[in-house]
């Protein structure tokens, strides 16, 4: 052999080694950017604190770890999470859990308790041009059978179903008039099959909306009279915690309750009812709530006032026997709604801190002096 | 490079042909008839004479029930405006803001007039109107001030925001790039009071109650552009493109013609 060839047969070689390492490195699996990490727990001096965290269309996932970071660095152990039924199982009987466990699986490790909000019809379940709150009863089946995988899947790592939400609002029911009759079915096909997945589970009532609206409205109905319509329609058996959504909107939370006014101790009411129907054992978790600061809507409050109102709710709900948790709306949003509900968020979706985090935080760890009174 | 005849030959007839392709795709376009632009709510509004317009009647200035029981505000002029000039009378469907999308889905309203907000992520399920209004925070001095133009200025300066509000959350933003010194208040309108009695340089807050304070006290103005940007639009069906183009056509007049400023004079 030839020197020349000879490095020539050398160049190929090793051409040939970096191909192959190329190839390798190429054809690995690539070591993921995000870890979950060892696990954490939520310290906190009110148990009962917790935050809605909206990730369901949030994709990337050091931002749902971020998320979920804050809110146990912020002292909440409690958060409930939105898991689209139509996202989840877009065809029937396929499922795909990638996104929901990658949320469960980062909000267990930071030590939270999950609650799951289970709805949003898929199209293969409902007529063309219905909205996704559409369900008529031919496909509660088909939603039973969804909440049941959802059950069997999360085993361990989810305990608290909330079958629907604000069935007694008509928009949340598909624009048709509310039906509590139709929605106690819906809970008790959901109820049984949840619980064939998982005996030791917990069914939650779809969070009630606070209204006033009487018998015979177009948009909704009374949480009150929706609830006792439930009862009347034989619910009792079929749920385990009681979920409602307790909004102050203007006033402070201890505030009154009254039949005709939605308030935060509006909460009180529907314990009433619950005590009426012999139900008065079970517990009831504020699922959503809170104040709103927007600069105008008629509903809102301004921003110090949010601030005081949500860490006295939070103290409230510790006297309050019956309520395990109050779930206020809402954490952070993928991205802007650019509408008043981003008043209700405590951080940004760009991850900016807001003043009212900054002071539950300091509430949760029990600081005294945890508000920082505005210059006068 | 030496190109030879027949190469020369080759270009100029595809240069023929294309030209002649064109003139024949023109012609054609020209003589074969247009497809007809179908938009049944409009055709609806014009012969029922009757525009259903969504509204969240729950945001004053923009809307609100007045005292008297009445709809009242600058969208609902603004709606009103907007039905004079397509020859229909304004009916108002009262409905809280999470409906209003869903409403106009469904067919039970034809246009969203509403403070509504531009949503970006919505753009493939509703027309969005151009702009007009801005409702973000804007950077307020007092009206003797010359030398703050913008928020760049305000290094070393004593600045007023509502405690806890977008505009405190902007100005502890520019904190980490610049030095100044944040006076919290539980309004805007006691951060702007304190910018009239030079308690402060300048003040971080919302434009409508800005507007509100210039026009029931004085004192103060507005300058540089907003802080924030938070753009008011108009929302129809995407299957109603001639209601469409009609708004956005009456929404440049009225941004022309001073009929928005009169509708912001009036109302804050």
């Amino acid at each position: 052999m030839t020197t020349s060839s000879w490095k020539e047969t050398a160049a190929r070689a090793v051409r040939a080694l970096i191909l192959i390492a190329v190839l390798i490195v190429a054809g690995s699996k690539p070591r993921p950017i995000i870890v979950v990490g060892p696990p954490h727990q939520v310290q906190t001096v009110n148990p009962k604190m917790g935050v809605h965290t909206r990730l369901t269309d949030e994709v990337e996932e050091w931002k749902i770890q971020r998320t979920l970071a804050l809110v146990r660095e912020m002292g909440a152990p409690w958060i409930v999470e939105y898991f689209p039924w139509g996202y989840m199982e877009p065809a029937k009987g396929q499922f795909d859990w990638q996104h929901a466990d990658m949320v469960v699986d980062h909000a267990v490790n930071q030590g939270l308790t999950v609650i799951a909000r289970l709805d949003f019809v898929p199209e293969w379940a409902r007529p063309k041009d219905t909205t996704f709150r559409y369900l008529d009863e031919d496909h509660y089946q088909d939603y039973g059978d969804f909440v049941h995988a959802f059950v069997e899947h999360f085993k361990g790592r989810v305990d608290h179903f909330i079958i629907w939400n604000e069935p007694n609002l008509s928009f949340e029911w598909g624009y048709r008039p509310v039906d509590p009759e139709a929605y106690t079915e819906l809970l008790k096909v959901a109820y049984r099959r949840a619980k064939e997945a998982n005996p030791d589970c917990y069914v939650l009532s779809g969070g009630l909306a606070p209204t006033i609206a009487r018998e015979g409205n177009e948009w909704g109905l009374s949480d009150l009279i929706f609830l006792q319509r439930m009862y009347d329609a034989g619910a009792k058996d079929y749920f385990d915690i009681m979920a409602i959504h307790a909004y102050g909107y203007v006033f402070p939370p201890d505030d009154p309750p009254a039949e005709n006014k939605i308030n935060f101790s509006r909460a009180e009411l529907t314990h009433e009812v619950m005590a009426r129907n012999g139900d008065g054992d079970k517990k009831i978790i504020i699922t959503e709530g809170g104040w709103n600061d927007h600069p105008r809507w008629t509903k809102a409050v301004r921003p110090y006032q949010r601030i005081l109102y949500t860490i006295h709710a939070y103290q409230l709900a510790n006297e309050w026997d019956w309520c395990q948790a109050v779930v206020i709306w809402s954490f952070r949003t993928p991205v802007p709604e650019r509408n008043f509900r981003d008043y209700y968020t405590l951080v940004t979706s760009g991850f900016i801190i807001k003043p009212i985090y900054l002071e539950i935080h300091d509430y949760a760890r029990g600081a005294t002096d945890w508000l920082v009174e505005p210059a006068e | 490079m030496v190109r030879t005849r027949i190469e020369k030959r080759s270009s100029l007839a595809l240069v023929i042909i294309l030209a002649l392709l064109t003139c024949l795709s023109g012609v054609w376009l020209l003589l074969s008839p247009g497809e007809e632009i179908k938009d049944e709510t409009w055709e609806r509004i014009q012969q029922e004479g009757v525009i259903r317009v969504g509204m969240d009647a729950s945001y004053p200035p923009f809307e609100n029930i007045d005292e008297g029981g009445n709809l009242a505000g600058y969208d609902v002029d603004l709606a009103h405006e907007l039905g004079r000039r397509f020859d229909a009378e304004v009916e108002f469907v009262i409905i809280s803001f999470d409906g209003l999308y869903d409403a106009l889905r469904v067919a039970r309203i034809d246009i969203i007039v509403s403070a509504l907000p531009f949503d970006p992520r919505l753009t493939e399920d509703v027309a969005y109107s151009h702009p007009y209004f801005n409702a973000g925070q804007v950077l307020a001095v007092h009206e003797d001030e010359g030398g703050i133009s913008g928020v760049d200025n305000l290094r070393t300066l004593r600045v007023g925001v509502e405690w806890g509000s977008m505009g405190d959350v902007e100005a502890r933003q520019l904190l980490r790039t610049m030095d100044f010194e944040l006076y919290p208040y539980p309004t805007p309108r006691e951060a702007l009071e304190m910018l009239s009695d030079d308690e402060v340089d300048a003040a971080i807050t919302d434009v409508v109650s800005t507007y509100e304070f210039i026009r029931e006290q004085g004192g103060v103005k507005i300058v540089g552009p907003p802080v924030t940007d938070d753009p008011y639009v108009i929302a129809t069906r995407l299957n109603s493109p001639i209601l469409q183009q009609m708004v956005n056509e009456a929404i440049l007049e009225l941004s022309a013609n001073g009929f928005l400023d009169q509708l912001r004079m009036q109302w804050f």
